[in-house]
């Protein structure tokens, strides 16, 4: 039996590759959606222990977070998927879109429709690694301090999982260089498709 | 703060004299113990009522009640003794797709028919509302301080 706590470099390239894979996908739409060349990318991933969450985020900063719930159309709920904008980035981001940032609403929804690209493509890159089909929820937003948000989704899976995939995230265009947080949250089998990913590799 | 312990998500501590914390409750909900006689408290972050026979931890609300209560007895506290304060259960999604959370409201409700079981008397609480908290109990008096992520601070 695989244990998700302590994986080799090679499985953790192969969990990067997922999310290389799923960015990817994102930074194209958001390209064609914007016309302009937007490009993003995975350079680390980490496991981590929900307990233990406070060493891999600033804890008390305040976040936008968008979670949406990833639905296994065969088994039902296979986790969550939730993205950390850190404040500066949320800006960044929306000034990059929008070209404004004055309307506060306009720039959590905007915030939101990068969620949800994100976890359309997420879940595109799982359906071709994995072969499995998976639907995201429309995304739910909230702004707090970086481990509220965080404590209102574990709730949700602290008795089905302890772990945590963080995929540190780079968004780039000619101008900008924002870092987001792409955090999956997986139920029991979602674990088990993501060792089958990491089946494909041994 | 001088003298602070901090309580992660899903974990208990138990002190004599320390300011017990702990940081960004958002659904989930802070439990503090206190024995007033000996000046023993205990804070816990829990994220379940209910254990349905799992193994032993401190994210279940039931067993996270029994483990300070056992780890306040060996300090020199007393069960019967024992009030209890509580603070959380937010709601911070918005745009709610997902009625899965909205999970501050059932902890709520069945963290107190487990205090009810263990006989424990719930003096005071802070709970729901749409924003974070972070939590300071300090057990050389047994206030507990809530503090709001948007500003603002409340003593229970």
């Amino acid at each position: 039996m695989h244990s998700i706590e302590n994986l080799s470099e090679i499985e953790l390239d192969a969990l990067r590759e997922l999310g290389n894979i799923g960015v990817g996908k994102a930074a194209t739409s958001l390209s064609q959606m914007l016309g302009r060349i937007i490009e993003m990318s995975v350079p680390v991933v980490k496991v981590v222990k929900v307990q233990e969450l406070h060493n891999v985020i600033d804890v008390d900063k305040i976040v936008a977070g968008v979670v949406t719930a990833l639905d296994d159309v065969e088994d039902g709920q296979a986790g969550f998927l939730y993205i950390n904008f850190p404040e500066q980035s949320s800006l960044k981001l929306a000034e990059a879109l929008l070209g404004d940032t004055s309307d506060e609403e306009m720039v959590d929804s905007t915030l939101m429709e990068i969620g949800n690209i994100l976890s359309s493509a997420f879940c595109d890159a799982t359906a071709e690694m994995l072969e499995k089909i998976l639907i995201p929820t429309p995304p739910s937003f909230a702004k707090d301090i970086a481990i509220a948000v965080i404590d209102a989704i574990v709730s949700q899976l602290a008795e089905k999982s302890d772990y945590v995939v963080v995929f540190e995230t780079k968004l780039e265009d000619s101008e900008n260089e924002i870092e987001i947080l792409v955090m999956l949250f997986p139920n029991e089998k979602f674990v088990e498709y993501i060792f089958q990913l990491l089946g494909m590799v041994e | 703060m001088r003298n602070e312990m901090l309580v992660g998500i899903g974990e208990f501590r138990v002190a004599k004299g320390a300011v017990l914390k702990t940081v960004g409750l958002g659904s989930c909900i802070g439990i503090a113990l206190y024995d007033p006689a000996v000046k023993v408290g205990g804070l816990a972050h829990v994220m379940l009522p209910q254990s349905n026979g799992t193994k032993r931890s401190a994210k279940y609300a039931d067993h996270a009640v029994e483990m300070m209560i056992e780890a306040m007895e060996r300090l020199g506290g007393k069960r019967d003794r024992v009030i209890a304060k509580m603070a959380g259960g937010a709601q911070l999604f918005k745009h709610m797709t997902m009625d899965m959370l909205r999970i501050g409201d059932r902890n709520v409700e069945a963290i107190s028919s487990i205090l009810d079981d263990f006989g424990i008397r719930l003096v005071s609480k802070d709970i729901g509302g749409d924003q974070g908290r972070t939590v300071y109990f300090f057990t050389s008096d047994g206030r507990m301080l809530v503090r709001y992520s948007r500003g603002g601070e409340l003593w229970i």
